[in-house]
C-alpha cells in the first residue's frame, strides 16, 4: 500500500454548518495551526495526523455552498483545490440535507479531484427517519462513502484509513461528465474542443470545467483567459454569449439556471430508487424548530435575546474579573520586585514603566479575551448567533450595518464596561467586508472598561448628584454616536449597497466542550502573538515620549537645592529619618512629618515639571492653541495623549500633571477633589472632556487589532484620525455651545 | 469590464400569457404555507447563489416567518434560511 514515510495533503470541503470543523477538531485535536490565507481574512486551518507511518496533512477549507467565484470563501476553496491539488478531498455532507449538500459534491466531481464522501450527522438523520443506503450511494458515485458522527468521533478511524488508502493510490483527476441537455451540451462540446486544442489551463483544470465556467460568466476564469489566450477567450466568450442569447429567446432562461437544474436533476436521479428513504415524512416539528418558535418569536425573541446577551456580558466580565486581577497583581508584583532590585535610573524606568507595564497591558487582556471568545464560540456553535443576526438585521441595516454587528458592539462596551479589543476581533463572524469594516471602525466608540474609571472620576468631581443617570446617558450617547457614525461611514467612504442578507440558520446543537476549547484557544493565542509585539513597541515609545528629554540640569539642581533647604530646616539628628523614613513602630516627630510632606510635594512638582518638559508635554503645550477651542489645557492634552496607549492611563497622567504623584485607578478621589477645586475646570469642560474621551482615537491595542483584522494599515490610521477629528468637533460644539448658553462659568 | 451578456438577469420572469397571476414575491406570501419557486427575478449572481443554497425554480419551500417582514425565514430541503430584503422580494413563488 504505502511504504510508510509519505505525507499526503487532504482537504476538508463542505457546506457551512455541516460539521466540517467539528470533524477537523476531532481528528487533529490540539495539533492544528490557524492562520489566514495570504492577504485575506479567511481563516486557514491546518493539522496533522499520523496513520500507520504516513503523515496526513489536513486542511480545513472555508465552508462553501458552491465553487463559483462569488464569495471570498468560494474562491479560496477553489484556488486551494486547483493550485495545491490535494491527494484527496474529504467532502463532508450533512446527512439530513443530502440534496443540497451534494450540489457542492457534484462540482467537486466535475473538477475531477479524488473525493471521499463523508456522510456526517448520520445519527440525526436516523432520528429523523432518514435512511441512506451507503453502499448503493458509493456504487452509483463510484467513490468511497463513509458515515460519521463528528461530535462523538464515530466513523473517524474508518474515514482516515479510507482517505489514506485513496491518497496512496495516487489517482489522477477524473472529471465527472454531466449532461446539461440539448441546448448547452453542443456549446460545451465545442468550447471543450477549443480549450483542449490550445491546452488552455488544462494542466490544472479539465477543459469541460473551464468551458462551464465561461458559460457561468466566471470572472476569475475569464480574466485569466483574456490574459493568457485573448483570442481563444474571445471565441469562447462569443460562444457563451450566443448560447446565453439563444436560451433567453427560446426558454427565457440563462445558463446558470439550466446548469443548476441539471445538477439537481443528476442529484435527484442519484438518490432515487431506495438510496434515500424517509420514513414518517411529515411536517413534524423537530426540537430545533420548537426552540426557534420561542427564540425567534416576534415578542419573546427580542426579550430572550436581551437576556442571553446580558448573560454573555455578565459571564465574560464577571468570571474574567478574578483572573484579570491575578494577572495584573502578578505584573505589579514583578514591577515592584524589579523596582527594588534595579538601581535607580533610565534602565529601571524603561523596564518597569515601559516593558513590564506594556506587556502587562497586553497579557492583562488575555483572560478577558479568553472568556469572551468562549462565550462567542458557545453562541456560534449552538447556532444562536445566526438567530441574533437574523433578528437584528432590520435595525442595523438602517445604519448600513449587519445583524451580526451587534455582538461586536456589545463586547466593546455596549453595556458599559466591555473592551474594544475582543470587540473588534468579534467582527470576524461578519461575512461581508463593507459592513464588517464599518462595524470594526465604530465599535471602539463604545464605553469600554478603561474609559469607565476616567468617566467615574470626572462624574464624581462635577456631577456628584446624578452619577447613575450620567453613566446611563453616556451609554446612550455612545450607541447613538456609533450607529450614526457607522451610517456616515457607509454613505461616504464605504459607500455601496448592503450585501443582501443571506444566512442559513443551522439547527440548534449542543457544542462539544473540546470544540469550544479549541476555538477559544486558537483565537486567544492569535491575539497574544499578533498584538503582543506591536503593543510592546508602542508602550516603549510612549514611555520614551513621556520620559525624554527629562529635566534640564539647571532645574534639577534647583529642585535638589530646595530639597536640601527643607532638610536644613530639620534638626540634624532627625535629617536621616526625614530622608529615609522612620523605622517601623517609631513615632514620627511633627517636624519630620511636615518636612517629609513638603519634600513629597516637591517631588510631585518635579515630576510635573519633567512631564511638561518631556516630548509629550511639549506636544500637549503646542496643541493648546487648537485645543483651547474645546477648553483643554496642556495638562488635559498630555493626559489624552497618554490615553492613546491605554485609556486608563489618562487618570495617572492627570495625576502627574496636577502634581499629585502617582494616582492609582480606584484611588482617584484626591484627583476628583483637585479638579473640582481647580478654577480652570467646570462641569462644561468636564463634559467636553468626557465626550472627547468617549469618541477619540482608540487605544493602541485596539488600533493594532483594527489593522490586523482589516488587513490594512490605512484603517488603523483612519480610525485614529477620523475618531479624533469627530471627537474634537463634538467636544468643541459641546464646549462652545455650552458657553454660548452661559454654562460653564 | 464584463460584457453585457454576463450581467443580464438570469431569468426575466416575464409572466406567460394566461398563467402566473398568482405569482407573488416571497416576502409578501403568507406564513406557514408551502410554496413553489416560480422564478428568481435577479441577476446571474443571485440566481447562481440561490441555486447553490437549494432555491431554484420548481423547488418547494415553506415560509416560516413572513409577517415579521424582511428578513424572512424559509425552510427548504430541510434547512432553514434567512433571506433579507433584496433577496426575498426577488423570489417569485406560487402556492403549491
Amino acid at each position: 500500500m504505502n511504504n510508510g514515510n509519505e505525507q499526503y495533503l487532504i482537504a476538508l470541503a463542505g457546506n457551512p454548518n455541516c460539521g466540517k470543523t467539528t470533524l477537523f477538531n476531532a481528528v487533529t485535536g490540539a495539533r492544528q495551526h490557524v492562520g489566514n490565507y495570504p492577504g485575506i481574512t479567511v481563516e486557514k486551518k491546518e493539522g496533522f495526523y499520523q496513520l500507520n507511518g504516513s503523515r496526513l496533512r489536513l486542511v480545513d477549507l472555508p465552508g462553501t455552498y458552491s465553487l463559483t467565484a462569488y464569495s471570498l470563501e468560494e474562491l479560496v476553496a477553489r484556488d486551494f483545490l486547483v493550485q495545491e491539488r490535494p491527494e484527496v478531498v474529504l467532502n463532508i455532507v450533512d446527512a439530513c440535507n443530502l440534496e443540497r449538500n451534494l450540489y457542492l459534491t457534484v462540482q467537486l466531481l466535475e473538477l475531477g479531484i479524488p473525493v471521499v464522501l463523508v456522510l456526517n450527522m448520520v445519527d440525526a438523520a436516523e432520528s429523523r427517519g432518514i435512511e441512506i443506503d451507503v453502499e448503493e450511494l458509493s456504487r452509483r458515485l463510484q467513490l468511497p462513502v463513509v458515515p460519521t458522527v463528528a461530535r462523538t468521533g464515530r466513523g473517524k478511524d474508518d474515514l482516515l484509513s479510507t482517505a489514506a488508502r485513496m491518497a496512496s493510490e495516487k489517482r489522477g483527476w477524473a472529471p465527472l461528465h454531466i449532461s446539461y441537455g440539448p441546448d448547452i451540451d453542443p456549446a460545451l462540446d465545442e468550447m471543450e474542443k477549443e480549450i483542449a486544442r490550445l491546452s488552455f489551463l488544462t494542466e490544472a483544470l479539465p477543459s469541460r470545467w473551464t468551458a462551464l465556467k465561461y458559460l457561468e460568466a466566471d470572472e476569475q476564469v475569464i480574466a485569466k483567459g483574456r490574459e493568457t489566450h485573448p483570442e481563444l477567450s474571445s471565441r469562447l466568450e462569443a460562444i457563451a454569449a450566443r448560447l446565453t442569447d439563444h436560451l433567453q429567446k427560446t426558454l427565457e432562461s440563462y445558463p446558470e439556471a439550466i446548469i443548476a437544474d441539471h445538477r439537481y436533476g443528476f442529484i435527484a436521479a442519484l438518490l432515487k430508487g431506495g438510496v434515500v428513504t424517509e420514513k414518517n415524512k411529515s411536517d413534524r416539528l423537530y426540537l430545533s424548530d420548537q426552540i426557534d418558535r420561542v427564540l425567534t418569536n416576534r415578542l419573546l425573541g427580542p426579550v430572550s435575546m436581551m437576556l442571553i446577551l446580558y448573560m454573555v456580558y455578565q459571564f465574560t466580565f464577571n468570571y474574567s474579573a478574578l483572573p484579570v486581577q491575578l494577572v495584573e497583581s502578578a505584573f505589579s508584583m514583578l514591577g515592584n520586585r524589579m523596582d527594588a532590585l534595579l538601581p535607580e535610573g533610565l534602565i529601571k524606568s524603561l523596564i518597569v514603566s515601559g516593558i513590564i507595564d506594556g506587556v502587562g497591558g497586553v497579557i492583562g487582556f488575555v483572560p478577558l479575551i479568553l472568556f469572551m471568545f468562549f462565550a462567542i464560540a458557545f453562541l456560534e456553535d449552538t447556532g444562536y448567533l445566526a438567530r441574533v443576526a437574523y433578528m437584528l438585521d432590520r435595525v442595523f441595516r438602517t445604519f448600513g450595518l449587519h445583524g451580526s454587528s451587534v455582538m461586536a458592539f456589545i463586547i466593546s462596551g455596549g453595556i458599559a464596561g466591555g473592551c474594544a479589543v475582543p470587540g473588534v476581533m468579534a467582527t470576524r463572524t461578519l461575512r461581508s467586508s463593507r459592513e464588517r469594516l464599518a462595524t470594526l471602525l465604530t465599535a471602539p466608540f463604545m464605553n469600554c472598561g478603561a474609559k469607565i474609571p476616567v468617566f467615574a472620576m470626572l462624574i464624581a468631581a462635577f456631577f456628584p448628584k446624578n452619577r447613575a443617570s450620567m453613566m446611563f446617558l453616556l451609554t446612550l450617547l455612545s450607541w447613538m454616536a456609533a450607529l450614526f457614525l457607522a451610517k456616515l461611514i457607509r454613505i461616504t467612504i464605504l459607500k455601496g449597497p448592503s450585501t443582501p442578507f443571506l444566512l442559513e440558520l443551522p439547527p440548534y446543537r449542543l457544542p462539544t466542550f473540546k470544540g469550544l476549547l479549541i476555538h477559544t484557544w486558537e483565537r486567544t493565542w492569535q491575539y497574544v502573538q499578533k498584538a503582543g509585539t506591536i503593543i510592546l513597541a508602542i508602550s516603549i515609545l510612549f514611555w520614551a515620549l513621556m520620559t525624554f528629554p527629562g529635566l534640564s540640569e539647571k532645574k534639577k539642581v534647583r529642585f535638589e537645592e530646595a530639597r536640601q533647604e527643607i532638610l536644613a530646616g530639620v534638626p540634624p539628628e532627625l535629617r536621616e529619618m526625614t530622608a529615609r523614613g522612620a523605622p517601623e513602630g517609631q513615632t514620627i516627630p511633627a517636624v519630620v512629618a511636615d518636612a517629609r510632606e513638603r519634600i513629597l510635594a516637591l517631588d510631585h512638582e518635579e515630576a510635573q515639571t519633567a512631564l511638561k518638559d518631556s516630548f509629550a508635554g511639549r506636544i500637549g503645550t503646542a496643541m493648546e492653541s487648537v485645543s483651547r477651542w474645546s477648553g483643554f489645557d496642556w495638562r488635559t492634552n498630555v493626559a489624552l495623549l497618554s490615553g492613546f496607549a491605554a485609556k486608563e492611563i489618562i487618570i495617572s497622567t492627570l495625576g502627574t500633571a496636577y502634581s499629585l504623584g502617582k494616582v492609582e485607578t480606584g484611588d482617584d478621589l484626591s484627583l476628583s477633589e483637585r479638579l473640582s477645586n481647580d478654577p480652570l475646570w467646570n462641569p462644561l469642560k468636564a463634559f467636553a472632556v468626557i465626550v472627547f474621551i468617549m469618541l477619540y482615537a482608540p487605544c493602541f491595542a485596539t488600533i493594532t487589532c483594527i489593522i490586523k483584522e482589516s488587513g490594512a494599515w490605512k484603517w488603523g490610521v483612519f480610525s485614529m484620525v477620523f475618531n479624533t477629528s469627530v471627537a474634537f468637533l463634538i467636544a468643541v460644539l459641546v464646549y462652545q455651545g455650552g458657553r454660548w448658553l452661559g454654562l460653564g462659568t | 469590464m464584463l460584457n453585457g451578456w454576463m450581467r443580464k438577469k438570469c431569468c426575466p420572469c416575464a409572466v406567460p400569457k394566461g398563467a402566473g397571476q398568482n405569482r407573488l414575491p416571497l416576502c409578501e406570501a403568507a406564513t406557514g404555507k408551502r410554496f413553489k419557486v416560480a422564478c428568481i427575478d435577479g441577476g446571474r449572481h443571485l440566481c447562481a447563489r440561490m441555486a447553490s443554497l437549494g432555491i431554484y425554480p420548481g423547488v418547494e419551500m415553506e415560509l416560516l416567518c413572513a409577517g415579521c417582514g424582511c428578513p424572512c425565514l424559509v425552510r427548504v430541503h430541510g434547512s432553514t434560511l434567512s433571506l433579507g430584503a433584496g433577496v426575498s422580494d426577488k423570489i417569485l413563488v406560487t402556492a403549491s
